[in-house]
């Protein structure tokens, strides 16, 4: 067997695996694949009053429910949805409180999570 | 990018830039039909392009061009074009132009259908079970892959060459913490930069994709084929009675080593753990070195002058490449030459005569010169620069530095390696005329790395042994492969008086591959890995994303190294300096180096606290990425820390200003 043949198809087979490898990168760094996840920021995290916040959803859930929590008095409520792979910004009507902790509760299904000012 | 037009681009680039450029300085250098066979074609095009695009960029990025597509294009053409015209003046010159002709050329590389086939099926072993392994690994998480890559993304983002340099925390003269400009670091080198920059010019592949990896890869494979081509000229070298001529041939050998280094123990360090890992000086390394040793294995047997710049080059881009690889192969050479002197002592004049000869030739000396130009005039290599050599010579003082134990070398060489190696070097030493280049190489190679892996301190060498153990695998699977075939071929030889009945030989051979397979796929099983990090990797990604938009040149980023997964690959989203973000390396290091800043493990572990606050107010250190799983609670309880983004394995802390 000439060696070019070999080199040919040594070369095949590695493109073969490279391609299949590039394939399986992408899958796995695709954030709505396979997985099941979601994220929530404020969208102005350098102005400490502004409660504006972002919700990434990577997950199956759609409907999501928000709370605003100044100390233990809730000072706003509200539900959305958010398809798989969209962003949302919400607007709340309200400021951040000064003297105390204002939380941003999210929750969809019984998943919750927290950000605070 | 959808996967096959990465693909496409992968290779078409790779093609382009990494063995177009050595091919046609192949060609010009050696003719159509030249002294090379296909495989060695191919993989000196490989070695000679990675030297042209290194020493081409570093020309561009020294004389203030931006290194980008055009000038890397025109620069290759302009390099192309008085390259060939300089080949074609020293094959005038040269006496010795004509190589051995296409008949010897073609001999020691001609297969039989049966090994064609049995190449054939062991590479597409090797590929199969390094892309099972590399399924899960391929992502871009690796702590070391994500250092080279800050480096690379630099490079072809500014189009400049690096400096290489980060900054540090430092306590002042005045008892405050404070953050120094970039200070110099002698751990990286151009050479393992370059080729990633250059693939990214040309194609945009993104560097948090498969291409680093697959590039390393390609480097691996290449290496594979590397001790493939030097096991089939060196075997061809080879020759006793005591082995059986019809088995003991280059191809059955050089299939061998095929079969030690593909199947076998393809994933464990220096394989598929380095090209997953990151490791890249090494990687090039152990593609380079059998590679020069082939060059000059040429060289010095068919005294061919043209080999020998061939060799000098590679060895001139080894040396921007890999410190450590071209400390070994140094040591290697000279071993190798100090073997050769020994074995053909009565002659020793002759043999220096004819060295002396093919040195002072015009391809040679035209590439020393060419090399000393360089380094002197141009670019010097970091670890030159800043002295970093001087670090490795010495008596070693450092018990990782006093040598391994034989059982060390065994697990990380593997054991059927070393077993059949020091077999096989026994064996070849004792059986087979050494008074030949090929003896030389395969018992200096092999010798001077078992006495820098045994007892450095005979050669005062201070580096850390387990780095240059992995070097031993190399030689000693070679003479493993040489003693395997030597070993069917003593028992087959007609001149033996014992010969052995069909079913005792087939016996034999089971059981020595049993033990050669048991031990290297159980090495292989050890190695894969048992999930995919791809959740945490992506939740990672989108968290230094949202960093990046949303915070400012003011602001001073420290995230975790413990338990974030790919957290080395945030740099790349900054482009800011080498340390930033700012990092809490492993406990360990703190433990063991309890002058190391504390400041970054304070500010995640004890926030709260006056030392933690301390680092805060004088570092201005205001925003924190760690793992909620372990570093959430104490930021919580904390009325001073804001928290704005919040993933399942990802949390960010603002510390309120």
């Amino acid at each position: 067997m000439t060696q070019k043949r070999l080199i040919f198809i040594s070369s095949a087979l590695f493109v073969a695996g490279s391609a299949f490898l590039f394939w399986q990168n992408e899958r796995e760094l695709d954030p709505d694949r396979g997985k099941n996840w979601w994220v929530v920021s404020f969208a102005s995290p350098q102005d400490p009053a502004d409660l504006s916040f972002t919700i990434e959803n990577h997950s199956d859930q759609e409907e999501f429910r928000y709370e605003i929590i100044a100390g233990k008095t809730v000072l706003t409520r509200d539900i959305f949805s958010v398809r798989r792979g969209e962003t949302l910004t919400i607007n709340p009507p309200l400021s951040a409180k000064t003297a105390e902790r204002t939380t941003v509760t999210t929750s969809a299904g019984k998943e919750k999570k927290e950000i605070y000012r | 990018m959808h996967p096959l037009i990465s693909t496409s681009l992968f290779f078409i680039a790779s093609g382009i830039l990494l063995f177009l450029p050595g091919w046609v300085i192949l060609r010009a250098f050696f003719g159509k039909h030249g002294p090379l066979a296909a495989f060695e074609t191919f993989l000196f095009s490989f070695g000679l392009s990675i030297g042209l695009i290194d020493f081409l960029m570093i020309v561009i990025g020294k004389s203030d061009m931006a290194l980008d597509m055009f000038s890397l294009a025109a620069g290759m053409a302009v390099s192309l074009v008085a390259l060939s015209a300089m080949a074609s003046v020293i094959r005038l010159l040269r006496k010795n132009a004509a190589g051995p002709g296409i008949e010897n050329r073609d001999q020691a590389f001609m297969f039989s259908k049966r090994q064609g086939w049995l190449f054939i099926i062991l590479i597409a072993l090797t590929i199969l079970i390094k892309v099972i392994y590399l399924t899960h690994a391929v992502l871009p998480t690796a702590t070391d892959l994500g250092h080279h890559m800050y480096w690379s993304k630099l490079i072809a983002t500014t189009g400049t060459l690096p400096s290489y340099a980060k900054q540090e925390i430092i306590t002042a003269a005045d008892d405050t913490y404070r953050i120094t400009t970039p200070e110099p670091i002698a751990d990286f080198i151009i050479g393992e930069h370059l080729p990633f920059a250059a693939l990214n010019i040309f194609t945009g592949l993104d560097f948090l994709s498969a291409f680093p990896v697959l590039l390393l890869w390609l480097v691996n494979m290449l290496g594979l084929f590397a001790m493939f081509a030097l096991a089939l000229r060196l075997a061809s070298d080879i020759r006793s009675p005591l082995f059986s001529g019809h088995i003991f041939t280059p191809q059955n050998i050089a299939l061998s080593v095929l079969f030690f280094f593909g199947p076998l123990y393809t994933l464990a360090s220096p394989q598929a753990k380095f090209v997953s890992g990151g490791v890249v000086g090494n990687t090039f390394g152990n593609f380079f070195i059998p590679l020069i040793i082939l060059a000059y294995y040429r060289a010095f047997k068919e005294k061919s002058s043209a080999f020998l710049a061939l060799g000098f080059f590679l060895t001139f881009t080894l040396a921007y490449t890999h410190h450590l690889s071209v400390f070994i192969l140094l040591f290697a050479l000279i071993a190798s030459a100090f073997a050769y002197l020994l074995f053909r002592y009565d002659a020793l004049g002759e043999t220096l005569r004819s060295w002396w000869k093919i040195l002072f030739s015009p391809a040679p000396l035209l590439t020393v010169i060419f090399a000393c130009i360089f380094f002197f005039a141009i670019a010097m290599p970091a670890y030159i620069e800043t002295n970093a050599v001087g670090t490795a010579i010495g008596t070693p003082t450092k018990t990782t530095r006093t040598g391994l134990t034989f059982l060390q070398i065994t697990f990380s060489s593997g054991e059927s390696r070393v077993a059949l190696g020091l077999a096989g070097l026994a064996g070849l030493l004792a059986c087979v005329s050494r008074r030949r280049y090929a003896m030389a190489f395969l018992s200096g190679w092999s010798i001077v790395l078992l006495i820098m892996t045994l007892e450095p301190g005979w050669l005062f060498i201070d580096i850390p042994s387990n780095r240059i153990g992995a070097y031993l695998s190399f030689p000693l699977g070679m003479l493993a492969a040489f003693a395997a075939i030597a070993f069917f071929a003593s028992l087959r030889t007609v001149s033996s008086g014992l010969r052995l009945p069909h079913l005792l030989f087939l016996a034999t051979s089971f059981s020595l591959f049993v033990f050669s397979i048991g031990s290297g796929s159980f090495d292989n099983s050890q190695t894969l890995l048992p999930k995919s990090k791809a959740f945490d990797t992506v939740q990672t990604f989108a968290a230094s994303r949202y960093l990046k938009e949303q915070s400012s040149p003011e602001d001073i980023i420290l995230k975790d190294h413990n338990y974030i997964v790919a957290d080395a690959w945030m740099k790349l989203f900054f482009l800011r300096d080498y340390a930033y973000p700012l990092s809490r390396g492993f406990f360990k290091r703190y433990e063991d180096n309890p002058s190391r800043e504390q400041c970054t493990l304070l500010m995640i572990s004890v926030p709260n606290t006056p030392r933690g606050e301390k680092c805060y107010n004088e570092l201005g250190v205001d925003l924190i990425v760690v793992n909620p799983h372990f570093d959430a609670t104490q930021f919580e309880k904390s009325q001073k820390f804001s928290r704005i983004y919040v993933s399942d394995n990802i949390h960010i802390y603002e510390r309120k200003k």
